[in-house]
């Protein structure tokens, strides 16, 4: 019968179906074989970044987080985090269980466990969102620090205002024309998201904006993100948008039009 | 075809290896004569290794900005770091890990990050303790930017512990040196230097090493900002503070120190118009606040602490790479470096801009402890990632990238230059030459805003990063690869071994 999963296995990015082949034993040298050890074969990936969606019929390092004993043969769903990486893998499990207690949504997944983790990151970005929103950006404009920061460096003597760090987050302000309301609770026929238009490595994964570009937009209170907040206390905007599952295109097949429901 | 002989072959596909050639007395005499501006073959002994393990061989990370610690008291043992994200998706930042000095590589999670990040980490540095014990890092953590001091225990690895928890904000680019106090006042103590710029520092004196005379306890861990810049800047120095130890408790720094600016950063129009390269020194282990180290009174100096190396240079600081520069965000590069042999002997590079070169660099030598400085002894046009070491036999490395040619035939090609006679000459060693506008980047920096070059007893280990596509061509003295590739066909393959990868920016070990 399924079951619901723990915050435990919640938090799990490599989920697998798979078969315990050797019990207190390793597939990689540098893993010390012990009682919290075992070699399984994977059988079928369910959740998984992409470097190990191919990992099906291989033999890997699965280390037992709690007091759980397996038995060899034994056929299990293990809810997993990858800790090393050589010749083999080695993942920590941090719970697993009977297939048939598999949870249904889980057991309803589709057959891309790539895409499968991306819907179950993008479901948790809506869950915790304020406002889920969709419309069509219209306009994009520096905050008014980002302003001063411009008119203090094109004065003769210049001098930052700031800080100048590769790593700054270069924040623009985009106006969204609301079209609907998703989530939440948004009064407004537009709406201001703060994004970082800078592509430092601190960065590049955020969105994007630019104007013309529609879509979902699944939003947070600038006031609740600190690192929002600190950088530009006047002149926030209203949102924040820096998770790469906050915008959505239409065109996106599933996934949000799924959670939104249309 | 028998499955054995087909496995054999499939095995010659994915790791293709030109080995170094032996050195003769004669070709070692040859080299000599011909080290000035010369291109030196590989020595006896010479290994350059991708770090990426076969079980990635799916992965198209940009791995760039990387660094590396060889163990002292077992240089079997390497830690290597660069922006990679954990492959696994967990809560941890990964390290890359070998066991058996560079020739394998594993990936493996210890470094505190956020669940999912893309980056892994932001800035990260790592060294191990001069006894091999602990190892210690510097990071900008994934998720919250905040400048966080770490430590584990080796040679378990587990995750690492955070030394000033929850983290400071508004520092950037933290540069870890660690060591242990052989003996006399103190001994067995781990004494670690973080260098930063740290936006938090009052008037604007920004550059700071952030140290700790006793850092193996705790946490709470004993850590002290102190602040080594001493003159007036522009509002801010240069991200780059380079620490570095010799065992009798020496420490030096060296930094930019950002006096005038012009352009704006959000525009890419920023340019750095007059810094100078300051070198700090502290005689007893950092205890003294970095001023043993003091320019003469006026006129000849300003009588302050931190010696002038060069005044007034300019150079761009960059928010995004261009053509021009090889998809490389340019924001100067800083090195420093002391003969294990000789705490007076040191070694200094840095980069200026000049006419033709959005940087170029300088290296040079001072012999009293960086008093007084000698006159250029390396002048190297458009290069970055400048990285110095000195080895037991008091041989000098730099190690380098360069851009060369233009447009498509653009490449990078990364150096790594040796003497043996203070400067006065060098051989040349070519790690890597790249296509310098593939991969198309997917952040900056490109290859990253430093890479690393260590020396433990006579050996030099290094690490940079480079496009990795799979052509003997772009390793001249030969590469070793983990991750499935096949070398006749230019073609990086998954962890099936037949399907396609795209190239992308991996870290390279090498060992000489």
């Amino acid at each position: 019968m399924p079951t619901k999963t723990n915050a435990d296995s919640e938090e799990a990015r490599f989920v697998f179906k798979g078969t315990v082949q050797k019990l207190k034993a390793a597939t990689m040298s540098e893993i010390s074989a012990d009682q919290r050890t075992a070699i399984v074969r994977v059988d079928e990936v369910i959740h998984a970044p992409e470097v190990l969606s191919q990992y099906a019929g291989q033999n890997i390092t699965v280390i037992m987080g709690g007091k759980k004993k397996l038995r060899k043969g034994q056929q299990s769903v293990f809810y997993s985090n990858g800790v090393l990486f050589g010749d083999s893998v080695a993942v920590e499990a941090v719970d697993y269980h009977e297939i048939e207690k598999m949870p249904a949504a889980m057991a309803a997944a589709g057959a891309d466990p790539v895409k499968n983790l991306a819907h179950r990151d993008l479901q948790r970005r809506y869950d915790s969102a304020d406002v889920v929103l969709s419309g069509r950006v219209v306009a994009v404009r520096m905050p008014s620090d980002v302003v001063a920061a411009f008119a203090s460096s094109t004065a003769a003597d210049a001098s930052p205002i700031g800080p100048i760090s590769e790593h700054n987050p270069d924040w623009r302000i985009s106006e969204i024309q609301v079209e609907q309301v998703h989530k939440g609770s948004h009064k407004s026929k537009t709406a201001e998201i703060r994004f970082p238009s800078s592509t430092d490595v601190m960065w590049h994964e955020a969105p994007k904006f630019h104007t013309g570009q529609e879509g979902f937009f699944i939003l947070h209170k600038s006031s609740r993100v600190e690192k929002a907040a600190r950088s530009a206390p006047t002149d926030a905007g209203e949102y924040v948008a820096f998770d790469p599952a906050d915008y959505q295109p239409f065109d996106e097949a599933d996934g949000i039009r799924n959670l939104v429901g249309s | 075809m028998p499955a054995r002989k087909k496995a054999k072959q499939a095995a010659a596909k994915k790791t293709t290896r030109r080995p170094a050639k032996k050195t003769t007395k004669k070709a070692a005499k040859t080299r000599a004569t011909t080290a000035a501006g010369g291109i030196g073959q590989a020595p006896a002994g010479f290994l350059l290794v991708n770090m990426i393990p076969q079980s990635l061989s799916g992965e198209t990370n940009q791995d760039s900005e990387p660094h590396l610690t060889v163990n002292p008291a077992n240089p079997k043992m390497i830690i290597g770091t660069a922006f990679s994200p954990n492959p696994g998706g967990g809560a941890l930042g990964p390290v890359y890990k070998s066991l058996d000095e560079g020739a394998t590589w594993t990936v493996n999670a210890i470094v505190p990050s956020q669940a999912g990040s893309l980056i892994g980490t932001g800035d990260i540095t790592t060294s191990f303790n001069r006894t091999g014990t602990k190892l210690y890092g510097g990071i900008l953590r994934a998720g919250t930017g905040a400048l966080t001091f770490l430590r584990t225990n080796v040679p378990a690895f587990p995750p690492m512990t955070i030394l000033n928890p929850p983290g400071r904000p508004s520092a950037d680019q933290p540069f870890t040196h660690a060591t242990t106090v052989a003996s006399g006042a103190g001994a067995g103590q781990d004494r670690v230097y973080i260098g930063d710029n740290d936006f938090a520092a009052p008037g604007g004196k920004t550059q700071t090493i952030d140290e700790s005379l006793n850092a193996a306890v705790g946490p709470p861990t004993p850590f002290s900002s102190v602040r080594v810049e001493k003159r007036t800047t522009v509002g801010q120095d240069g991200p780059q503070c380079r620490p570095v130890a010799h065992p009798n408790g020496t420490v030096y720094g060296a930094f930019y120190g950002w006096r005038a600016l012009t352009g704006s950063f959000p525009a890419n129009t920023l340019v750095i118009t007059s810094a100078d390269v300051v070198v700090v020194r502290d005689d007893n282990w950092g205890a003294g606040g970095f001023v043993n180290l003091k320019e003469p009174p006026p006129p000849a100096g300003d009588g302050l602490a931190g010696v002038r190396v060069v005044r007034g240079i300019s150079f761009p600081f960059m928010r995004n790479g261009n053509a021009a520069t090889g998809q490389q965000r340019i924001g100067g590069t800083i090195s420093i470096a002391v003969n294990p042999n000789n705490s007076k002997d040191v070694f200094l590079a840095w980069g200026a801009s000049a006419t033709g070169s959005f940087l170029t660099i300088h290296v040079r030598r001072s012999t009293n402890a960086g008093a007084t400085w000698s006159n250029d002894l390396l002048v190297i046009p458009k290069a970055t990632n400048a990285a110095l070491a000195i080895n037991s036999a008091g041989v000098v490395g730099i190690l380098y990238q360069q851009v060369v040619g233009t447009g498509v035939a653009q490449r990078w090609v990364t150096h790594l230059q040796r003497s043996g006679n203070g400067g006065v000459t060098w051989t040349d060693l070519v790690l890597a030459t790249v296509p310098a506008t593939t991969p198309v980047k997917t952040f900056d920096p490109y290859i990253g805003d430093y890479d690393h070059l260590v020396a433990v007893g006579a050996k030099f280990y290094g690490i940079f990063s480079a496009n990795n596509t799979p052509n003997l061509a772009n390793f001249p003295n030969g590469v070793v690869y983990r991750r499935n590739a096949n070398f006749a066909t230019h073609t990086l393959l998954n962890v099936n071994n037949v399907s396609p990868v795209a190239p992308s920016i991996d870290p390279f070990f090498f060992k000489v």
